[in-house]
C-alpha cells in the first residue's frame, strides 16, 4: 500500500482524536506502519483541532503533512482551512450537517459529504457519536483499513467496563458505512 | 519487528517513561513545561505502583538537584524538561558530572531563545553536546528519532550512566514527544549490561569506611588529577560508545546528515528520491556526544558532497565539518527554532546540489 495522509479536524470535543487513534490502532493492527500526530498545547477550547495519521507499508518520514490525501473534516472551519490542501485526486468526507459553505476548492477532488451529526442524532439520540458515523464513511470510500481491526480499536480505546458505550459506538460506525447522501466531483 | 513482539500505540513522552521502568528507573522529579508534560503524568502515576517515588518539585533547578541526591545514594534517577528548564538545570548536570553520579535527563526541545514556543526544535545541540553548564566536562547525548528509539535509548541511557558514572542526556524535540505510533515491547525484556556494583554509594557506612560524593577539590594539585580522570573516562566513552545509522549511503551521490526527527523526514526524501532514481543517502548520528566523526568522514570522504539538515540555523553542521575536513564539500539547510521542514523542502534542496 502506498503511504496515506490522512488529515482529521474539527472542533475541540468532537471526538477527532478518539478517531485519529482509531485509525492508526486500526493501521497498526493490519500490520502497516502509522505515526499520529495532533496540534497540541496552543489550542483554545472550541477552537479548530487536527490530527495527521499517516498508514504505510514503508518506513514513515516526517508524521507531519503538509498536503493530505485525505480530510475528515468535522465542521465548516475545518472544511475552509484544511480543504485547499487536499491533494489533487485527493479524498474529501465532510460532515454537512455543519457545513454552510463547501464552494472553496477547484482541485481534483473526489467530495463525499454526509449529514453525521444529524445521523447520530437521530440514530443514537445525541451527537456524540458524529465521529463513528465519519469513520464508518471514512471506511467505506476506502476500504483502507480492515472492519475487524476498525471494531478491535474501537474495543480497545474505549473503557472496557462501559460495554453499553462500546455498543452505541460500533452501532454508529456501521450506520455511517450505509448511509451516503451525494457524491461530488470537482474537475 | 518481529511477529511475536506485543505492540502498541503509545506517545513518543509514554515510551521514554516506559524505558526508563524497564530500565529500573525508581525515582523521577520534574517540573511541568509544555511539550514534555506527558512525562511527568505518566511517572506519578506509574512509580507509586512499582514502589518507586515522584516528587513534583517546586522548581526545575530542585528537581535536578532531587536526582543527584538520588543518584548519590546509588538509585537509578530521572529528570525531563524542555529547553527553558532544561537551561536551569545547568549548574545541577554540571555538579553530576563532577560527582561523577550516574543520572538520565531528557529534553523535549522546543523553540528557543527564551520562552520561544512549544513547537520541535532542535536548538539545543550546543547546549546539550558542548557542556551547557560550566567546567570542562561532558555528558554521553543520545538523539532518537522514533518512538521505538525513545524507548531503547531510554533503557541505554540508565546503562551508560551506571557504566561511566556519567549524566546522561537525550535529546528529543516537541514532534517526537507528542507524535504516536507503534511500540515493540520486546526489547523491554532484554537483561541489562553487566554493570560494575555501586560500591561509592551513599548506602550508610556500617562495616566499611565512608564514601564521599563531592565535587569541590581545593587540596594541592587535587583538580587537576580528577578533571585528568575525567578526561580519561571521556577518551573511553569517545571509544566505546559511539553509534550512528547509515541508510543507503553506500552508492550515495549526495549524503544527508541529520540526527532525530530531521533524521526520519531526511529517510523519507531518500526513500522519495531514490524512486525517481536520484541517489540519495543518509547519515545519522545516534550519539551526538560522542560524535561519530571517523564513520562520517569515512563516508563523506568516499562521495564528496555533504548536506547537513537541521532544525536549527547550524550547530551539529559545525561538528559535521570538523570531521570531514577538506574531503567533502559541505553544504547546510537549516530551518530556525519554530519551524519544522517538509520532506519537499528538503528534497527541493538536494536538487540544487545535483
Amino acid at each position: 500500500m502506498a503511504e496515506k495522509k490522512i488529515c482529521i479536524a474539527g472542533s475541540g470535543g468532537q471526538g477527532v482524536l478518539l478517531l485519529s487513534k482509531i485509525l492508526a490502532t486500526a493501521g497498526m493492527l493490519d500490520k502497516k506502519n502509522v505515526t499520529l500526530i495532533s496540534s497540541y498545547g496552543a489550542e483554545m477550547r472550541g477552537g479548530v483541532i487536527n490530527c495527521t495519521v499517516i498508514i504505510s507499508d514503508e518506513d514513515i518520514g516526517s508524521p507531519i503533512a503538509k498536503n493530505p490525501d485525505i480530510l475528515i473534516a468535522m465542521n465548516n472551519y475545518a472544511l475552509q482551512k484544511y480543504g485547499p490542501k487536499i491533494i489533487s485526486g485527493g479524498l474529501l468526507i465532510a460532515n454537512e450537517s455543519l457545513i454552510h459553505d463547501s464552494q472553496f476548492f477547484g482541485n481534483n477532488i473526489k467530495a463525499s459529504f454526509l449529514p453525521a451529526t444529524e445521523i447520530a442524532k437521530t440514530s443514537s439520540g445525541h451527537t456524540k457519536s458524529t465521529n463513528m458515523i465519519m469513520l464508518g464513511a471514512f471506511l467505506h470510500k476506502t476500504k483502507l483499513l480492515s472492519l475487524q481491526n476498525i471494531q478491535e480499536s474501537i474495543k480497545l480505546l474505549l473503557p472496557a467496563k462501559n460495554q453499553n458505550l462500546i455498543s452505541l459506538n460500533l452501532e454508529a460506525l456501521h450506520e455511517g458505512m450505509g448511509y451516503f447522501k451525494e457524491e461530488i466531483f470537482y474537475d | 519487528m518481529s511477529e511475536k513482539s506485543k505492540k502498541i500505540l503509545i506517545t513518543g513522552n509514554e515510551a521514554i517513561t516506559e524505558g526508563a521502568i524497564a530500565a529500573g528507573c525508581l525515582f523521577y522529579f520534574g517540573y511541568p513545561i509544555t511539550p514534555q508534560n506527558e512525562i511527568p503524568a505518566f511517572m506519578a502515576k506509574k512509580l507509586p505502583m512499582i514502589g518507586g517515588c515522584f516528587i513534583q518539585a517546586e522548581s526545575e533547578i530542585a528537581a535536578i538537584n532531587m536526582v543527584y541526591g538520588a543518584a548519590a545514594a546509588g538509585v537509578r534517577s530521572m529528570t525531563t524538561s524542555s529547553s527553558p528548564g532544561i537551561s536551569l538545570k545547568q549548574e545541577g548536570i554540571s555538579f553530576l558530572a563532577g560527582a561523577e553520579l550516574p543520572a538520565v535527563i531528557v529534553n523535549i526541545c522546543r523553540g528557543g531563545p527564551g520562552l520561544g514556543n512549544i513547537a520541535g526544535s532542535q536548538g539545543d545541540y550546543f547546549q546539550a553536546t558542548k557542556g551547557g553548564g560550566h567546567g570542562d566536562y561532558r555528558t554521553i547525548v543520545l538523539g532518537p528519532s522514533s518512538i521505538q528509539e525513545l524507548y531503547d535509548l531510554t533503557f541505554l541511557a540508565f546503562d551508560l550512566a551506571d557504566i561511566y558514572r556519567t549524566p546522561v542526556l537525550i535529546l528529543a524535540d516537541g514532534v517526537l514527544g507528542q507524535m504516536m505510533e507503534p511500540l515493540a515491547f520486546e526489547n523491554g525484556q532484554k537483561p541489562k549490561m553487566n554493570l560494575p556494583e555501586k560500591t561509592w554509594a551513599l548506602t550508610g557506612a556500617k562495616n566499611r569506611p565512608p564514601n564521599i560524593i563531592k565535587s569541590l577539590y581545593m587540596g594541592e594539585g587535587e583538580l587537576e588529577e580528577k578533571n585528568w580522570l575525567l578526561y580519561q573516562k571521556y577518551q573511553k566513552i569517545q571509544n566505546n560508545e559511539i553509534r550512528y545509522k547509515e541508510y543507503h549511503a553506500q552508492d550515495a551521490e549526495l549524503l544527508l546528515v541529520a540526527y532525530g526527527l530531521s533524521a526520519r523526514i531526511c529517510k523519507g526524501v531518500v526513500n522519495k528520491a531514490r524512486k525517481q532514481g536520484i541517489a540519495l543517502g543518509l547519515f545519522q548520528p545516534v550519539t551526538l556526544y560522542p560524535f561519530p566523526s571517523s564513520a562520517l568522514a569515512f563516508r563523506a570522504g568516499k562521495i564528496g558532497k555533504v548536506l547537513t539538515i537541521e532544525m536549527n540555523m547550524g550547530q551539529m553542521v559545525e561538528d559535521v565539518k570538523l570531521a570531514t575536513g577538506s574531503s567533502s564539500e559541505n553544504f547546510f539547510y537549516g530551518r530556525p527554532g519554530g519551524g519544522i521542514p517538509s520532506d519537499e523542502e528538503i528534497f527541493q534542496s538536494c536538487r540544487k546540489l545535483l
